[in-house]
């Protein structure tokens, strides 16, 4: 008896690790596939899922719990870690604003819209409402990426879809437990519990990590130990306590970002940067087939009428959202003005993805079974679209909105100066190993002569590409302005902590050069178009 | 010629239009008078210390952009003012024309489809009212 059951539980482990292995070689066949073709990777990977889930290659069941406790812990945190919080801060208020009161918005008026047309009770049209309000940023930031777009419509982006991820799973646990005990006090009180008892939990448990742990450890392998503990420990924590496990991930995620990997040394930051990025292709590679293996085609043909209905009320509901909450942020908060370009590619960015499909794999068990499967089909049918077209399209937006990446001229312009500031730094640590006295004489003399000649060159070369392209001159004189306010600023933390200069007067003249960056993004948006090289050095 | 102006949006295209200005002004060995005109809707919606701000950087990247324009740095920066003012471009140009009475006036000429110097009618009515004045315009083109 024991050893069948250990015989069908080691099976059990072979036959996980054989999908796994199968889903993880298919994921690396595409990757090289789509390196040769124009289709995004991610929209690649659905479509291959799609076409596997007619086959029985892969019996894969998904469940809420695999999806927003596996998967998603480590794709929040990844991506929190390097979002720089002085980016994240300077449009909080634009992004909260999407991301809370966006999915507020989205979720009241997807289910007015939809109740006219499909039959489901108020309780399940306002979970719908909520479940697909909750963006995926992956798909568009990886494209953002490719085409060079202005980090701060990424920050923008990438820090919606974090917050609005919390944000829809609360909305929706409350909408999913409607009852007659529902009041909207009762509901508010919940929404403010869940989300910011969260993110407290996940800010405590990661400055803890941070400070007792991150800041006083030089190994690269612990520190990564620790890191994934972290991502999956504060979303363990959180859901224990019955709060946002999502959004203790987002704080922890920030706090290392800004304070645990602080002086963390290069080796190690490569390490975490390396195994991270692993980490996330991986996930993300199954998160994406398992979206396609997951949808099923012959059930959506059944329901073609209601998916349509679906997304059409997203897309209104998105435009109602994004320009409205823009026009709002660019009246309470006009230092964070939004462009009318951003605010296009904020709305057809709106990617669904894998926690709008994870909520709606939990709708069986809050609503009748019709209801769950029409609700079902028509989350399936938004996020295929919002992948498949939206995610396609998006490039031609960016460019019909002014968006794209940089011209080939400023290329040009950033790979000459890059071998610069390599040669720069070459030749600093060769002057280092002479003063030292860690070389021979003759052999610095000769490196040194080599690293002058490169450099002189590199130098006429540079002249010579701004001479040929003037109109790359304005945006490189404020990349260099904008690094050299930070180095600033950098500098005035280093006399903070030295106590050569007193905490009060540091975030006085700090709040002048913040205004001074702020003043910059604005000349920048002003004087230079996205081609003349929108990327910060 | 004591005073040479230029006015300029600072944008891309704008190298030509300050490589001449510096030029002149070197050639003749006079002070060279920078002015920038920042307004706008969005500009007047900032708070007071981010128009400062705004202002101020302008400054400091109209300095850079000059210096080098005529491609020899340094000679007769002492000389060079940066004036960046706040209003209505035609008003304030105008304006810095008659507080400064400059002996010539570089402008920069926009053509149609690219985004030039100033705008078309601003470009236009500045022109027609330093005729009327007798200071001589250079017209500088984009490209």
């Amino acid at each position: 008896m024991y050893l069948a059951a250990s015989d069908s539980a080691d099976m059990a482990i072979l036959s996980t690790e054989v999908t796994l292995v199968g889903l993880l070689a298919i994921a690396a066949a595409v990757a090289i596939v789509v390196s040769r073709i124009k289709v995004p990777f991610t929209v690649a990977l659905v479509l291959v899922g799609l076409v596997l889930s007619f086959t029985t290659a892969f019996d894969v069941r998904l469940s809420k719990e695999l999806i927003l406790g596996v998967l998603v812990p480590p794709l929040v945190f990844e991506a929190t870690m390097h979002l720089p919080w002085h980016r994240l801060k300077t449009d909080l208020v634009a992004i909260l604003t999407l991301a809370i009161g966006g999915t507020l918005v989205g979720t009241f008026l997807v289910g007015a819209l939809i109740r006219p047309f499909v039959d489901v009770p108020w309780p399940a049209a306002l979970a719908f409402g909520a479940l697909v309000s909750a963006t995926d940023p992956v798909a568009v930031i990886a494209r953002f990426r490719s085409l060079g777009v202005d980090k701060r419509l990424t920050t923008l982006v990438e820090g919606e879809s974090l917050f609005n991820d919390g944000a829809a799973i609360v909305i929706f646990g409350l909408a999913a437990a409607g009852s007659a005990s529902f009041t909207v006090g009762g509901a508010i009180g919940e929404f403010l519990k869940v989300s910011v008892g969260g993110l407290a939990v996940g800010a405590v448990l990661g400055y803890l990590v941070s400070r007792v742990l991150l800041k006083h450890l030089d190994d690269h392998l612990l520190e990564t130990a620790i890191t994934l503990a972290l991502a999956f420990g504060s979303y363990v924590v959180a859901e224990k306590l019955h709060i946002s496990g999502i959004l203790a991930v987002v704080a922890a995620g920030i706090i290392v970002g800004e304070v645990g990997l602080e002086n963390t040394s290069p080796t190690t930051r490569l390490s975490l940067e390396s195994f991270w990025e692993l980490l996330s292709f991986i996930v993300n590679a199954f998160v994406f087939l398992l979206i396609g293996l997951r949808i099923d085609i012959a059930q959506m043909s059944h329901h073609v009428p209601a998916i349509l209905v679906a997304v059409v009320t997203i897309l209104v509901a998105r435009a109602v959202i994004v320009y409205g909450t823009s026009a709002v942020q660019n009246r309470i908060s006009a230092t964070r003005y939004l462009p009318r370009s951003f605010q296009h590619a904020v709305y057809w960015g709106g990617l669904r993805g894998a926690v709008s499909l994870a909520l709606a794999l939990t709708l069986p068990f809050a609503f009748d079974a019709r209801t769950a499967e029409v609700l079902q089909v028509m989350t399936f049918g938004v996020v295929l679209f919002t992948l498949l077209v939206q995610g396609t399209t998006i490039k031609w937006v960016l460019d019909r909105v002014g968006i794209s990446r940089p011209s080939v001229a400023a290329l040009d312009h950033q790979r000459r100066q890059a071998r610069l500031f390599a040669a720069w730094a070459g030749r600093r640590e060769l002057g280092r190993l002479h003063d030292e006295e860690a070389l021979q004489p003759y052999i610095w003399q000769t490196l040194d002569d080599l690293y002058r000649d490169g450099l002189d060159e590199g130098r006429a070369s540079l002249g010579a590409h701004l001479r040929e392209h003037p109109e790359l001159e304005t945006g490189m004189f404020l990349r260099v302005r904008a690094d050299l306010l930070r180095a600033e600023r950098a500098g005035l933390l280093d006399a903070v902590r030295r106590g050569l200069v007193s905490a009060e007067v540091a975030e006085e003249v700090a709040g002048d050069l913040d205004t001074r960056l702020a003043a910059l993004d604005f000349i920048r948006a002003r004087l230079v178009r996205p081609a003349d090289g929108e990327e910060d050095i | 010629m004591d005073l040479v102006m230029v006015a300029t949006s600072a944008r891309g295209d704008t190298r030509r239009l300050h490589t001449t200005a510096r030029t002149r002004a070197e050639e003749e060995g006079s002070g060279l008078l920078v002015v920038h005109v920042v307004g706008g809707v969005e500009y007047d919606r900032q708070p007071f210390q981010l128009r400062k701000a705004i202002r101020a950087e302008m400054r400091w990247l109209l300095h850079a952009m000059l210096v080098p324009a005529a491609g020899v740095p340094g000679s007769s920066i002492g000389r060079m003012t940066v004036d960046v003012r706040e209003g209505d471009v035609v008003e304030q140009l105008i304006e810095a024309v008659e507080s400064s009475r400059p002996d010539l006036v570089v402008l920069g000429v926009p053509q149609p489809h690219v985004a030039g110097a100033l705008a078309d009618e601003a470009y236009a009515g500045f022109v027609a009212y330093l005729e009327d004045n007798s200071i001589p315009v250079e017209q500088v083109p984009a490209r």
